[in-house]
């Protein structure tokens, strides 16, 4: 696969073989170890693990694709699964919103998926 | 950089320009096209692709009449698929892989049986969420998708007031937006926002901010306008690709914005592509950066008359991979050539600017609807920033040009043209396109 880093300079993405940065000329240092998971202000721990596994599973299956956004609807889900209530919180997830919050339980064996469509428990 | 693309007098006149009333406004739909040709087997790479989110159109019935609306909705279609094949259906979704389904329509609440198809996903083990302008979306209605498993809603927003009736096309319709939101809340159902990007709306995304941050929206969504359906009706509307340079500096200005209010930005997959601004927006996803188009890959889309789709978005005539009366989902999703087109995708299949992008081979044109629409095949994306930017570097940028109507259909498409011309020629680009005379294929009818 194809891999892509962000020029330190310019912040344009260019590809890790790239010894100088293609937009603005910088001098790129030796490509960067993989980079590691997104943490996004307001995921959990739950949440960067249904990211990841949402990635290797695309990644495996068709090699180029990885959890997109549509053009309408609603966000990504990001559904706690049987694995948050073991993980941590994190310390800078958002709280959610009391009326934001379900008392129910996650869907049994959820195992919830990034992609998207609205985000029912944003806090995990 | 300003960040209106209109002046003033040319919003005024926009804003206020009756709806177009060259073609009908909720044309009927056309019955499903049936039997559609399966390729005799699948391959490993058809195997391996499963899908984990599915958007699905359970009514083209509709209560708002937006004036971008791709699917022209209005009237319900006229072979929607029963209760029965809907809940079979979500059977063959969940034995297929998908993890949540977005109800969309029309407006999916007004198909009698929304909250038993709700009901349903949810004890098949997926995660039903939904779509809607909110004009009907009553206290009522809310508290019973909560107690159905309805997990969340996103609720339309295309700007303040004026702006957002204006492009909803009914009055009134962005207090009833707030008002779906309170009623969804105070059900205790998590909502969110999506937002069409287009002339009318980028100058007010800050002010839009603001106030889905006051409304405790937990993620805003945003999409470019494209020209599908009702869109293509007015497309002085529609972002120029030269307006992407205005656009996405304040794109990276609101993503600061959202992480202060709290609230997710989340660009949908045809606000592209790799610019500066692109670890901003999408550097929660696992390369850090957009890939490509996923339709068929991890995503399908179904029209209420049982087509599936590799994407809801795509348009009908061109895309439909087969109908769930005729096969299994699981043979439409392995063996429709349609759904197989961005698993066999490759940087060949690219022409026009895309087919020589420093990027081509990790975006693959971006947004297959986003493309076909535009020039009726995939593979050569005129909305995108890294382009732009390369066009502007030379003093150039380029301008869409209406060369032919649509037919009039839901999920109909005309067709464009670019122009490349001087970065700084604006005498051209404010010729309205109507007045360039584009085909009109319905002329002659």
């Amino acid at each position: 696969m194809t891999q892509l880093r962000a020029c330190d300079a310019c912040s344009r993405h260019v590809f890790v073989t790239e010894s100088s940065c293609p937009f603005c000329g910088a001098q790129l240092t030796a490509a960067p170890r993989a980079r590691a998971l997104p943490i996004f202000a307001g995921m959990s721990r739950a949440q960067r693990m249904a990211i990841a596994a949402a990635a290797v599973a695309s990644q495996a299956a068709v090699g180029c694709s990885q959890p997109p956004v549509p053009h309408y609807g609603a966000p990504p889900i990001f559904e706690p699964d049987a694995a948050a209530d073991a993980a941590q919180p994190d310390a800078g997830a958002a709280k959610p919103d009391a009326s934001m919050s379900t008392s129910e339980p996650p869907d049994a064996g959820g195992g919830a998926i990034p992609i998207y469509g609205a985000s029912p428990n944003p806090g995990g | 950089m300003a960040i209106d693309p209109l002046s003033a007098p040319e919003r005024s006149q926009l804003m206020q320009a009756p709806r177009p009333r060259r073609l009908p406004l909720a044309p009927n739909a056309a019955p499903a096209k049936r039997s559609l040709p399966l390729a005799d087997g699948a391959r490993d790479r058809d195997r391996n692709a499963r899908p984990i989110y599915a958007v699905w159109e359970v009514t083209l019935a509709c209560d708002l009449a937006c004036r971008h609306c791709g699917s022209r909705a209005g009237h319900a279609r006229p072979d929607e698929l029963s209760t029965a094949e809907c809940l079979d259906l979500i059977e063959q979704l969940a034995a297929l892989g998908i993890r949540e389904v977005t109800l969309i329509g029309g407006e999916a609440y007004l198909r009698s049986d929304w909250l038993e198809l709700v009901s349903h996903i949810r004890k098949q083990g997926m995660t039903p969420t939904m779509t809607t302008g909110g004009r009907g979306l009553d206290a009522t209605r809310a508290q019973a998708a909560k107690q159905a498993g309805l997990a969340s809603v996103s609720v339309s927003l295309d700007g303040l007031a004026s702006t957002h009736d204006r492009l909803r096309g009914v009055e009134g319709s962005h207090a009833h937006a707030l008002a779906a939101m309170q009623h969804l809340r105070a059900a205790g159902i998590p909502v969110s926002v999506n937002s069409q990007v287009n002339r009318l709306s980028m100058p007010e995304l800050p002010e839009l901010l603001e106030l889905i941050g006051g409304q405790g929206a937990h993620s805003w969504q945003i999409a470019l306008t494209v020209p599908m359906g009702r869109a293509t009706d007015e497309p002085e509307v529609l972002l120029q690709p030269y307006d992407l340079l205005a656009l996405f500096p304040l794109l990276g200005t609101l993503s600061a914005r959202c992480k202060a209010l709290g609230v997710r930005l989340l660009p949908g997959n045809n606000v592209g592509y790799f610019g500066p601004h692109e670890a901003a927006l999408r550097g929660y996803m696992p390369s850090g950066h957009g890939g490509s188009c996923s339709a068929g890959q991890l995503t399908l889309g179904i029209e209420a008359d049982g087509t599936i789709k590799g994407c809801p978005s795509l348009p009908t005539a061109s895309w439909s991979g087969g109908n769930i009366r005729d096969a299994t989902l699981r043979d439409i999703w392995e063996r429709a050539a349609t759904l197989r087109y961005t698993r066999d995708r490759t940087v060949d299949d690219l022409w026009g600017y895309c087919r020589s992008c420093y990027y081509a081979d990790v975006c693959r044109a971006g947004c297959t609807w986003t493309s076909d629409v535009f020039f009726g095949r995939p593979g050569n994306n005129p909305y995108c920033h890294h382009r732009a930017l390369e066009f502007a570097r030379q003093g150039k940028r380029e301008r869409l040009l209406l060369a032919e109507l649509p037919p009039g259909a839901p999920f109909d498409q005309g067709r464009f043209d670019i122009v490349i011309e001087d970065l700084e020629d604006s005498t051209a680009a404010t010729t309205p396109p109507e007045r360039q005379r584009p085909h009109d294929p319905t002329a002659s009818l």
